[in-house]
């Protein structure tokens, strides 16, 4: 059995370039994680979203990464409070003498566990600790992975009992499609690069694909949304971002995200696509583009 | 497609790579073999050096890289144009004045209604400009405009290259372990309490021990005189990965040219500190110093050399180990105080790289001088 091929066309709701496609069929091919970056709001944790939605694979296990987590938290938890507190009721006394009724697969887990194709998006990656990702190396490399507080002698009882040993493997015919997503808050160790298969999204340039994306993302009730009305919005957009670059209000350049807004509200508000166009100076509603007050200031300076 | 067949080029890249200290790996080439039999990158030349990258680039310097590579393995024939073009413009650099693309930063700073260069470094990391624009001076003159864009192919890396990354210098930092449980107990010590249940029957009360500790600490003294200038970027990048390290205490102290009777909280020399109530506070703790020691102006002076054996003499008592990193290259040691330290002192002496750091740090951690 095998994956099949990502189009990067093939869902209503993403739409990327054949480029981008092809890493990740590499990616796929090759059984090796993908690390995503690229601005926010460029479409990374999207495309996870889309790999799975168009290869069938139901939705991604979204595992979501807070600057505490750690690698073993995304495998497993051992509720030792609990079994603190139920050594001292009899009733359940018996069962506090092991460690293994304590022991719960986290969603990492559950995925090794189970072996099924499916895509395992770890968002946000650079807000961990910065031994995390070296800590999930071999845990992508084997797809298998240790319960250490699982004592060796509770291991046939646990397996018989629980269905997993202290040791977790599976042998999927297929393994699942891992991606990474990060913001370049931090620097990932090298190790873990050359681990993985590199994506940069960059912000589409074609008006043609972003406009095809813009239209994905328009909800059903924008469906009456005039075609050309798209094209202006997307041309003018694409020329805000350059002024915007050129007048160094690129803390956070207007991405897709912005876009898809700024489209919604000039829709809302009837613009005109000549309107659009041809406005002198600030484009209308410029405001929703831009994130902070500084970058806005800079391309009022920069337009007007 | 003429010439050599796919796997010959990719082997012959990969070798290059290799020769340019890529850090790749056997695992790297085979899976490029297979992506190849897979059907990828077997289209065209191009497709092939896209197949390499997505393998192979992990960032910009890598990129270029790869493509230098290739052209060497893949098109062996020069672009005999390209290269006419490039020694005419090496020759007229006035005839193409046209500045590129990436020198548009500086652009507003020659225009001359425009406030000179005061307003810009804000946009700039001042470790960027590495030894042209000291780190802390707002008024520094930006890197001037290139005269000629570049050519054809030619591309160039602008990100800043630090000697040691911050990444790497706060996982080194982060070796300096010693955890101990010390104090109160705080923690509840869940083995100990149910063999307690088990031995009394009942739980009379829980068992806590203290929670552990990293007791490592480290204390730096950074000299931040003009001869150190090109490591300034490297000593911001230290004190900033010192805070991520997760050390007990941790305290970086400046000083110009020479550590003497008072050092200083900050890098611009303010908020000075008596050396006594330093060796006060932090005594006992282990001691990096970051100096060039007179190697960089590279001329013997003795009183330099007295001074430093008497300040060396004097902090000895008090941190312990002690560790001088001198970021000029060994060979430039010769013939200044920087060498007689090494002879004559009995602290150790380390140059700067990442073998001498992972060094240097064993010693701090308080491993003998081999």
């Amino acid at each position: 059995m095998n994956y099949k091929n990502y189009t990067g066309s093939g869902t209503d709701f993403y739409q990327t370039t054949s480029a981008v496609a092809e890493t990740v069929n590499l990616a796929i091919k090759l059984q090796r994680p993908i690390l995503v970056e690229g601005e926010p709001g460029c479409g990374k944790t999207k495309l996870a979203h889309s790999v799975a939605a168009e290869l069938g694979l139901g939705e991604p296990i979204e595992l979501r990464i807070k600057s505490t987590t750690q690698a073993k938290d995304l495998l497993y938890r051992f509720d030792a409070l609990r079994r603190l507190q139920e050594v001292q009721n009899p009733q359940f006394a018996e069962r506090a003498r092991y460690v293994y009724p304590y022991i719960s697969l986290q969603r990492l887990g559950l995925a090794i566990q189970a072996g099924k194709p499916c895509v395992v998006l770890i968002d946000e990656i650079d807000k961990a600790d910065i031994d995390f990702p070296n800590d999930l190396l071999d845990v992508f490399d084997q797809f298998s992975f240790d319960i250490e507080d699982l004592p060796q002698e509770e291991d046939q009882r646990c397996r018989a009992e629980r269905s997993f040993g202290r040791m977790v493997k599976s042998t999927p015919d297929l393994k699942p499609i891992v991606v990474i997503t990060s913001n370049r808050e931090k620097q990932l160790p090298e190790p873990f690069l050359r681990r993985c298969i590199y994506l940069e999204l960059v912000f589409p340039k074609d008006p043609g694909l972003l406009a095809a994306i813009v239209r994905k993302n328009l909800d059903h009730s924008a469906d009456d949304l005039a075609s050309d009305l798209i094209a202006a919005a997307v041309e003018r957009f694409l020329a805000i971002r350059d002024q915007a670059r050129k007048a160094g209000a690129d803390q956070k350049l207007p991405a897709t995200s912005e876009l898809i807004d700024w489209i919604r509200i000039l829709h809302w508000r009837g613009q005109a696509p000549e309107r659009i166009r041809n406005s002198e100076g600030l484009p209308p509603y410029h405001e929703v583009l831009f994130k902070t007050a500084n970058d806005r200031r800079r391309f009022e300076g920069e337009a007007s | 497609v003429t010439g050599l067949s796919s796997q010959g080029v990719l082997e012959g890249v990969f070798r290059e790579l290799i020769r340019r200290q890529v850090p790749l790996g056997t695992r790297d080439y085979l899976d490029s073999l297979r992506a190849l039999q897979l059907g990828f990158g077997g289209q065209s030349r191009e497709h092939l050096r896209m197949l390499c990258h997505r393998l192979w680039a992990r960032s910009d310097i890598e990129r270029r890289a790869i493509d230098v590579a290739f052209a060497l393995v893949a098109e062996p024939a020069a672009d005999d144009a390209e290269a006419r073009e490039l020694e005419a413009a090496l020759q007229g650099p006035t005839a193409r004045q046209r500045p590129g693309p990436a020198t548009r930063r500086t652009e507003p700073s020659a225009s001359p209604d425009h406030k000179p260069a005061g307003g810009t470094p804000s946009t700039y990391d001042p470790r960027a400009g590495a030894a042209f624009v000291p780190a802390a001076d707002p008024d520094a003159i930006p890197l001037p405009p290139a005269g000629i864009e570049p050519l054809g192919r030619e591309t160039y890396v602008l990100q800043p290259q630090t000697v040691v990354s911050e990444r790497d210098l706060t996982v080194m930092w982060r070796r300096m372990r010693s955890f101990t449980r010390r104090g109160p107990g705080r923690e509840l010590d869940i083995e100990k309490t149910i063999r307690e249940r088990c031995r009394c029957g009942v739980l009379p009360q829980a068992v806590l021990r203290p929670s552990r500790r990293n007791t490592a600490g480290l204390l730096v003294f950074a000299d931040t005189s003009p001869s150190m200038a090109p490591w300034r970027p490297f000593l911001s990048v230290l004190a900033d990965s010192l805070a991520l390290g997760r050390l007990r205490a941790q305290q970086v102290f400046y000083f110009s040219n020479l550590p003497r009777n008072w050092l200083f909280h900050e890098p611009t020399l303010d908020e000075r500190i008596n050396l006594d109530e330093i060796a006060r506070r932090y005594a006992g703790l282990p001691l990096l110093i970051v100096s060039d020691g007179g190697a960089a102006r590279g001329h013997f002076s003795p009183q330099r050399v007295r001074q430093t054996m008497a300040f060396v003499e004097r902090i000895t008592g008090h941190f312990q180990p002690i560790v001088w990193l001198n970021p000029m290259p060994r060979p430039r040691w010769n013939g200044t105080s920087a060498a007689i330290l090494v002879d004559e002192s009995r602290i150790s002496v380390v140059p700067l790289d990442k073998e001498a750091l992972i060094r240097a740090m064993d010693l701090l951690r308080g491993e003998r001088r081999a």
